[in-house]
């Protein structure tokens, strides 16, 4: 009698303990499938705007008239994780600049800002790479002599190669 | 003699408030005023030489203030500020009427920092270590140390202003 009174308590202590490890566990499992999901939807959402930028380097838009649609495009995409591929042309501590494509003919560059820590020993001007980052803003600019420039500003940057 | 761009100095200081690359298109695409138009009517920033006086600001008293701060600063000194002319301290096209000195003060008056009290003296070398230096009607910090540029606030891949032979044009005493 005295055993079981012993065991008793102990196996309901077990089965809660039990069930406290299960829902960590199956939270982890939530988060996981999440993650896919919206890895899923940033890669189909980037998509579009991996078309806008070849677009956009080829020339053929009226650039005065693009400011509207790049509010648009930072509107729908900011906060989205995407995946750039380019020639590093500048290496701060804590960003780097990223050329992704360019029109040399026509003077139209786009390029990627990208804020990631210890940059400086990670990476090298004119090292090929490719990061994953948050859309944080896309700025069109041009400077005094006409270059025309893209750029996304990305957040929370990691290299993928 | 011309240097990379180093953020060195500022590593010390949070990663999110810090001074980026394309610091002036920032300012300006967030204020919405501050450019020019070029001949194939597109819009450019001109607010590289207020940003400047800032960031020079924010450097020598070891300060970062964020853009939210900056560009409500901006708004005031185009709306409120008038040189002793009557001239706005910056017009809605990014021309800084106000002398650097004047600017500086204005600025460092509205942070709550210490302020510059006098100009300082470019050719005998007196002054704060960073300064504004200026070539081909851009404005960049200049570390006044070795007269070096030390941050270009339009650094982009078209290399815009990266190889102006810049020199120094207002440096202040605090």
């Amino acid at each position: 009698m005295y055993k079981c009174i012993v065991l008793f308590p102990s196996i309901i202590l077990l089965m809660t303990i039990s069930c406290e490890n299960e829902k960590p566990n199956s939270n982890k499992q939530i988060d996981k499938e999440k993650n896919e999901i919206n890895s899923q939807t940033d890669k189909d959402k980037a998509k579009d705007l991996y078309k806008y930028i070849d677009k956009f380097v080829s020339g053929e838009l009226d650039y005065s008239l693009e400011q509207n649609r790049i509010n648009e495009l930072e509107n729908k995409y900011k906060g989205i994780s995407i995946e750039v591929e380019g020639i590093i042309w500048t290496v701060y501590p804590y960003e780097i600049g990223l050329t992704i494509k360019e029109n040399k003919i026509k003077n139209i560059i786009v390029g990627a800002s990208c804020q990631i820590g210890n940059a400086e020993s990670l990476f090298k001007v004119n090292q090929a790479v490719k990061l994953k980052g948050t859309i944080k803003e896309i700025i069109i600019s041009s400077d005094p002599s006409g270059t025309i420039i893209l750029n996304f500003l990305l957040d929370n940057c990691e290299k993928i190669s | 003699m011309k240097k990379r761009p180093d953020l060195k100095y500022l590593k010390h200081i949070n990663q999110e408030n810090k001074q980026q690359m394309e610091s002036q298109n920032i300012l300006s695409k967030h204020l919405g005023w501050g450019f020019l138009v070029n001949e194939k009517g597109i819009r450019y920033s001109s607010l590289c030489h207020a940003d400047a006086l800032m960031l020079a600001h924010d450097l020598n008293v070891r300060i970062d203030i964020d853009y939210e701060t900056k560009e409500k600063f901006l708004n005031y000194a185009k709306n409120t500020l008038k040189t002793k002319y009557g001239k706005p301290y910056i017009t809605s096209t990014g021309y800084v009427w106000a002398t650097g000195l004047e600017f500086t003060q204005a600025y460092a008056k509205y942070i709550g920092s210490f302020s510059p009290t006098s100009n300082g003296d470019i050719k005998n070398n007196i002054g704060a270590r960073y300064g504004v230096g200026r070539a081909n009607g851009h404005s960049i910090v200049m570390d006044m140390s070795d007269k070096s540029v030390y941050f270009n606030t339009w650094t982009l891949p078209g290399g815009y202003g990266n190889n102006f032979n810049y020199v120094p044009a207002v440096r202040l005493k605090y």
